[in-house]
């Protein structure tokens, strides 16, 4: 079972990037030449509130969702974290398991977690939201920055609300910030190509190392 | 209208929390009976049984508003009278000098019924029990407010579908 964590602040875009990226998963599933498991992607969504909203929005587009609410899977609700994974594994054994993190989750400690008390490893996509960036690296720049710790993909969302110029300035600050991840612009309501998602994967590291 | 919050606003920064646990904040909700947790989320089960529902918790920094009301009415007119509530919320925060975080809903339509009776074989007698109705659940998540704050700009939005 490889697991995507997706992370990034609060309306950068994770559910709309989520539902093509698992349609794509799902469908990748189909026409790969070997036997593909019932239900090759699993999703667990992680919300802060205890309002289901994005939840509902992927199980009416007949995703299979497994919920945690009220709590953030990166610190107060690690338990449920872990247990989640468990029962997924032993209930369906996805090829890909999608977790959702709410937008106040920094994606690396959750990547901590599952390693450190579940012996999962990991990758991150991560969303910045180009046109809010500015904004919010404002107002809480330790925090905007720090989600997108480690991320090996980091796409950089709304490229259609944003001038060409302002997309530039953004993608550099995020490269600048995170050297190591590939940077991606996007713009996730439209639809991308089956060849995008398959270069997102690919530059998704699911490497297993030894601790 | 305030275009940037600095750091030293009431917005808090710190580091990467590795704790499973923390101290959290009084959450003020008014479908729990205690006064203070010291556990700012709910231990509860997810239920949509709460009808209506406000309930304000904290988290990092940020208030998590959740909303839960059923609304009687047309689907395409409640969704539009939604969507104002939802613009109107925006601005009176931005207007407060507060930060929207998300303001994201679900709207989910719940409309057609009727009960079937049959006593003998024949024709079936059906009662229509029609309730227009949609079921919104909406979670709102901002910065820079007071709870107290907050609950007003979430009573002034929503307040005639919470009675």
């Amino acid at each position: 079972m490889k697991i995507i964590i997706l992370g990034g602040f609060l309306g950068s875009g994770k559910t709309t990037v989520l539902m093509q990226f698992g349609k794509y998963l799902i469908r990748r599933a189909g026409t790969e030449d070997k036997t593909s498991t019932d239900t090759p992607v699993v999703i667990l969504e992680n919300e802060i509130s205890e309002a289901g909203v994005d939840n509902q929005l992927l199980s009416s587009a007949n995703f299979t969702v497994q919920n945690i609410f009220a709590g953030c899977i990166c610190c107060t609700s690690t338990a449920s974290l872990c247990e989640s994974v468990k029962q997924i594994e032993n209930t369906w054994n996805p090829e890909f398991l999608l977790i959702e993190a709410t937008g106040m989750a920094y994606p690396d400690n959750i990547r901590d977690v599952l390693r450190e008390e579940a012996g999962k490893q990991a990758s991150i996509l991560a969303l910045a939201d180009a046109k809010r960036w500015k904004r919010v690296v404002r107002a809480m720049p330790q925090f905007v920055i720090s989600q997108l710790k480690d991320a090996d993909v980091i796409l950089v969302n709304k490229k259609d609300l944003v001038s060409p110029e302002e997309m530039e300035t953004v993608q550099k600050e995020v490269a600048g910030y995170h050297p190591g991840a590939e940077v991606i612009p996007v713009c996730a309501v439209e639809g991308h190509t089956d060849a995008f998602w398959e270069k997102v994967l690919q530059a998704l590291r699911f490497e297993q190392t030894e601790l | 209208m305030k275009e940037h919050i600095s750091e030293e606003h009431h917005i808090h920064e710190h580091e990467h929390c590795r704790e499973a646990e923390h101290n959290h904040h009084h959450h003020e909700h008014e479908h729990c009976q205690e006064a203070e947790h010291d556990h700012h989320h709910h231990d509860h089960e997810h239920t949509q049984e709460q009808l209506p529902l406000l309930d304000i918790d904290e988290h990092e920094g940020a208030l998590i508003g959740t909303v839960r009301c059923r609304i009687p009415g047309d689907y395409a007119q409640v969704t539009e009278e939604l969507e104002q509530a939802v613009k109107n919320l925006a601005e009176e925060i931005d207007r407060q000098g507060g930060i929207v975080g998300h303001i994201k809903a679900f709207v989910k339509e719940e409309n057609r019924s009727c009960m079937l009776s049959l006593t003998e074989p024949g024709e079936v007698h059906r009662i229509p029990a029609d309730h227009p109705a949609v079921l919104a659940e909406i979670a709102n998540i901002i910065f820079g407010l007071s709870e107290e704050e907050f609950h007003k700009c979430l009573v002034l939005a929503y307040g005639r579908w919470l009675q």
